[in-house]
């Protein structure tokens, strides 16, 4: 076992270097597109990039985690179970990570959008361990069922381009509009928010668990 | 002490791969598995190893089972053919952290020999596996089997690509791994007569079935191929048991394997000749062939 988690805190490491990258992109895109450049507030706003990173990340390493990385792991005599573990040790790791810098960047600069953010750190993280989950399960689906996982990616990834394609037309004050009530809402933290995390969750555990028992290596 | 299997059978979209195999690999042997192709090598090799799971049938190693076994599987080595084709996700994966991987899994990896065997097959660490030749991706799976060090290794078709000079590093490697270490080791392969020679034991799998385990020295020197007229050859093998007949004009041959205590006569219309382990092989798995004069 410790050598499994050896591989995976590198591999979250790894993973970690692409959520700076796409952090990176997020912070040069904002200021680049800003009128002024504040620093504060651009500090501020950091950690909602850095949660986005994180986000797109975890939705993005799993097809390849499953693909490349577990038959790997397989083949070179590790079992179904540590690897299960390991596989889902290093998302959590990253949602962590993510999660308590972004918290300690908002605790650091004071401000509207980090009180915001503070204040909604329970539904942050449950709306983390559901994207990543939701990704997974399409991970899996793409690793097993290729076409309808790319039918499913086509219609998600359209919808979304679709709904920012509308927004943007609209001069960008729909989206303010659905961010600032995506908040709100938020702040209140529903209880099925939680629910659906948990759900997602345990779906992704079952479903991948399935079928890594009965995967078969690929190399 | 050993590797065993009993009664793997393994099904695919309802067809029979493996049918009912069983297999008892003892330490300190080096293993020759042969087939033809699809004959199931690679399946049983993956079943052995957990790395693909059996549809009825149980593996042990030293008495454990393999199955989510970790301890079990540290004994274990198969280094698999690798396919970096437009489908395979390695191939974006360099040499070196290929090795690195294999290097945190396998318990008793040897550092210092990664680094001869690298610097042996003058591999660029910083490749990635889609750039490499079929040799080159052989020289990856040989080193990974080497440096594991695992007392059971099991190698895919390790000589597929490689040329002839590398193919006698292998072949070098392998016995002065074999001498210092008495690791077991179980080869797949389609270069059956270069290997013979340091094969003590051969399998032949044909369709999904274990036809013949067997001393490879012992099976050479009771397989015989009996060539000359036709109705003096079936008068001399009368009662073995005879494979892969060729017929040609009034001339015919056939190979015969011989059980303890029996012969077959040489006579003036009758050549009797040994044969080599490549023959033997086809005889008995071979079509049957007739050429008519």
């Amino acid at each position: 076992m410790k050598r499994n988690l050896r591989f995976w805190v590198r591999y979250t490491w790894e993973g970690m270097q692409m959520v700076l990258i796409v952090l990176a992109i997020f912070l040069v895109l904002s200021a680049v597109g800003a009128s002024r450049l504040e620093l504060t507030a651009l500090a501020a706003a950091a950690p909602a990039y850095l949660l986005l990173a994180a986000g797109l990340t975890t939705i993005m390493l799993n097809y390849g985690t499953q693909v490349v990385y577990i038959p790997l792991l397989i083949s070179m005599g590790e079992t179904r179970r540590n690897l299960f573990l390991g596989y889902h040790f290093y998302r959590a790791l990253i949602i962590a990570a993510a999660v308590g810098l972004s918290a300690l960047v908002w605790a650091l600069v004071p401000g509207e959008i980090s009180r915001l953010g503070l204040s909604n750190i329970p539904a942050i993280l449950a709306l983390l361990v559901t994207s990543a989950s939701l990704g997974s399960i399409m991970g899996t689906i793409y690793f097993k069922w290729k076409w309808v996982a790319t039918i499913l990616l086509v219609a998600v990834f359209g919808a979304c381009g679709g709904v920012g394609g509308f927004s943007i037309a609209g001069g960008g004050e729909d989206v303010a509009r659905l961010v600032g009530k995506g908040a709100a809402f938020l702040a209140k933290f529903p209880w099925w928010v939680a629910l659906a995390a948990l759900l997602a969750l345990a779906a992704d555990a079952a479903f991948h668990w399935l079928l890594l028992r009965r995967q078969e290596v690929r190399l | 002490m050993s590797l065993t299997c009993e009664h793997i059978t393994k099904v695919y979209g309802g067809r029979e791969v493996l049918k009912d195999v069983s297999l008892t690999l003892e330490p300190g042997k080096i293993y020759g598995l042969i087939g033809r192709n699809g004959a199931g090598k690679t399946t049983l090799l993956s079943i052995l190893t957990a790395q693909n799971p059996a549809t009825r049938g149980t593996v042990a190693v030293d008495g454990e089972p393999v199955w989510e076994n970790r301890k079990a599987l540290e004994r274990l080595c198969f280094s698999r053919e690798l396919n970096v084709g437009a489908e395979s996700g390695i191939a974006a994966i360099k040499v070196k952290e290929y090795l690195r991987i294999a290097a945190t899994y396998y318990a008793g990896w040897d550092k210092e020999m990664e680094k001869r065997l690298v610097a042996l097959f003058e591999l660029d660490g910083k490749k990635k596996l889609g750039k490499l030749s079929k040799g080159m991706l052989s020289m990856v799976t040989i080193i990974v089997a080497m440096c594991s060090k695992a007392p059971y290794t099991l190698l895919d078709e390790p000589v597929a690509g490689l040329d002839v000079v590398a193919r006698e590093q292998f072949y070098k490697l392998l016995l002065e791994e074999y001498a210092a270490t008495g690791r077991t080791f179980v080869i797949s392969t389609h270069i059956i007569e270069e290997a013979a020679d340091v094969l003590e034991e051969v399998i032949i799998l044909h369709e999904g079935r274990v036809l013949l385990m067997e001393d490879t020295q012992a099976l050479l020197e009771r397989v015989r191929y009996v060539s000359g007229k036709a109705e003096e050859v079936d008068a001399a093998v009368a009662g073995l048991e005879v494979h892969h007949p060729e017929t040609l004009g009034r001339s015919k041959g056939v190979t015969v394997f011989l059980k303890p205590g029996q012969q077959v006569e040489e006579s003036r219309d009758v050549s009797v000749q040994l044969v080599n382990l490549q023959k033997a092989f086809v005889a008995l798995c071979g079509e049957e062939e007739r050429h008519e004069a």
